[in-house]
């Protein structure tokens, strides 16, 4: 051993040049330039160890994550030079960078060079004479928490570019590679979006009403329904209800009255509300209330069309003929978009239903949809075919039928539903079903609705009989 | 949507996620070109009534 010889090692060669200066005799400067271990290749384990527990990643994953290093091959002649240097040396001063990769410069070189002399880690932050000369005598010892931190993040580099890379490489791009931040980063981005995607926006509602006693003596009391079998009642516009159906149209008849009626107290109720705008509900859009009067006054269109329809014509038989013909002109263009629709759409129900979606106004309306579009159809051609002319007094009565039909259509539904209660001409059900249609059907539940809520009718809820079948 | 729903889909892997767009996507189109034909069918059916006229 040389006497009062002491040994410097930085990074980088530059840095070493400039350092030597400044020390003067008695120091050796040199620089490790950079690493000098670091994790193998697998392929580059000593052939013992590739079957081993650091044989993938040349950590040993299931203990501890500790890692194997090497010296890498172009620095084993650096190495060889420093031992040989330090053999000359009585003090070694790691003088690598103050940072992570420095710090862990500095205890790789310690590892591999086994100093027998006193180690001292040496940190500047300029590159002066005085910097230098002061940080020779304020040495400190190595930072083991930076060196941790560095052999950390190197192991998660490994495990990451050997483990997440190659998953780019086959959904992306050859070449790429995983980041330890980055990849933590977009999981992140990834499950908070998708969080954002499977969140359903829905409005919480109370349901409160106000409930009479049957017995007249005692006071109504309000309730308010805020849970159902525990649960929050939520409105979920995009829910699915497979309803049980009533099975004879008497059932369908009591249980839709009871929605109808509903209908007319929601109507009533936010009487103040429909067509004004405003921005805490709907209610008051106009699509929305043009949607919801559409339906709600359907009976009370139809009934003032017939009428209409008749005064004119005893007013102006011509006149009636053309009005008569462009509302159902309208109707049939309605009636063939949507059913065709309605057939396209779900094809297995329309395999399974297409006669009743096909009759859905009813025959009588198809009739008279016919009669709008080839005028003296019924009235000239059929007769024709029998060899047979229709007198005024009948051509008059059937024309007051078509002009009428709507509002008689009503009365029939009410028929259909009478006729289902009388055991000796239920077989008419049906037939009568298929002339009046479903949608005349609904009208007059509508119109019976309104009826009933003008007579103050009781409203005694009576469970609907259900099939129990579920049709979806 | 319960929170069983709420939970499998944010636990879908990006190809059932990307299935079930696709999904969607094809059922928005399909119900576009069924809104298209029925238009169609009732311009064809105005048609030949002016023919038959």
């Amino acid at each position: 051993m040389s006497a009062g010889r002491k040994l410097v090692i930085v990074e980088s060669p530059a840095k070493a040049r400039t350092i030597a200066g400044y020390l003067g005799e008695g120091y050796d400067v040199e620089a490790s330039v950079g690493h000098i271990r670091d994790l193998p290749q697998p392929s580059e384990l000593p052939a013992e160890m590739k079957k081993g527990p650091f044989g993938k990643f040349a950590v040993d994953v299931d203990n501890g994550f500790a890692p194997y290093y090497v010296v890498d091959s172009d620095k084993k002649k650096k190495v060889s030079e420093l031992k040989k240097l330090l053999k000359d040396s009585d003090e070694l001063y790691l003088a690598t960078d103050e940072d992570r990769e420095g710090e862990a410069i500095a205890w790789h070189l310690l590892q591999e060079l086994k100093p027998k002399v006193p180690v001292k880690r040496m940190v500047f932050h300029e590159i002066t004479r005085e910097a230098i000369q002061r940080a020779l005598t304020s040495t400190r010892e190595l930072d083991d928490r930076l060196v941790d931190a560095q052999e950390t993040r190197r192991i998660l580099d490994r495990l990451y570019g050997y483990e997440v890379s190659p998953v780019l490489w086959r959904k992306v791009r050859q070449g790429l590679s995983a980041g330890r931040v980055q990849s933590v980063a977009t999981r992140m981005v990834v499950e908070r979006e998708r969080e954002r995607m499977a969140f359903v926006a829905a409005d919480y509602w109370d349901v409160t009403g106000t409930f009479a006693v049957a017995d007249a003596g005692e006071p109504a009391f309000p309730a308010r329904l805020t849970q159902l079998d525990g649960r929050r009642v939520v409105f979920d516009g995009s829910a699915v209800v497979l309803a049980e159906e009533p099975d004879s149209v008497r059932a369908l008849w009591k249980q839709r009255v009871r929605w109808a009626r509903g209908n007319v107290h929601i109507t009533r109720r936010f009487r103040r509300v429909w067509f004004r705008r405003s921005r805490e509900h709907r209610l008051g859009s106009v699509e929305f209330g043009v949607i919801w009067f559409s339906i709600y006054l359907l009976p009370v269109a139809m009934t003032l069309a017939a009428v209409g329809l008749v005064g004119l014509y005893f007013a102006d038989a011509v006149a009636a003929t053309d009005v008569f013909r462009s509302l159902w002109w309208v109707a049939v263009i309605a009636y063939v978009f949507i059913t065709t629709m309605t057939l396209l759409i779900d094809p297995d129900s329309a395999r399974r239903s297409w006669l009743e979606g096909l009759t859905f106004p009813g025959l009588g309306a198809l009739v008279v949809m016919i009669a709008a579009w080839f005028p003296g159809f019924w009235e000239t051609t059929v007769p024709g075919w029998f060899g047979l002319t229709l007198s005024h007094t009948g051509l008059v009565l059937w024309t007051l039928l078509l002009y009428t039909w709507t509002v008689l259509a009503m009365g029939l539904a009410w028929v259909v539903k009478t006729v289902e209660g009388v055991p000796a001409v239920r077989w008419l059900t049906k037939p009568l079903l298929y002339v009046v249609g479903f949608g005349p059907v609904l009208c007059a539940i509508t119109l019976d609705a309104y009826v009933k809520e003008w007579q103050g009718a009781s409203q005694v809820w009576d469970k609907t009989v259900k099939t129990g079948k579920v049709m979806g | 949507m319960s929170t069983d729903d709420e939970r499998r889909w944010a636990t879908l892997t990006a190809d059932a996620l990307e299935d079930e767009t696709r999904h969607n996507a094809r059922g928005e189109r399909r119900l576009l070109l069924l809104g298209l034909v029925a238009a169609a069918v009732t311009v064809v059916m105005l048609l030949l009534h002016g023919v038959v006229q």
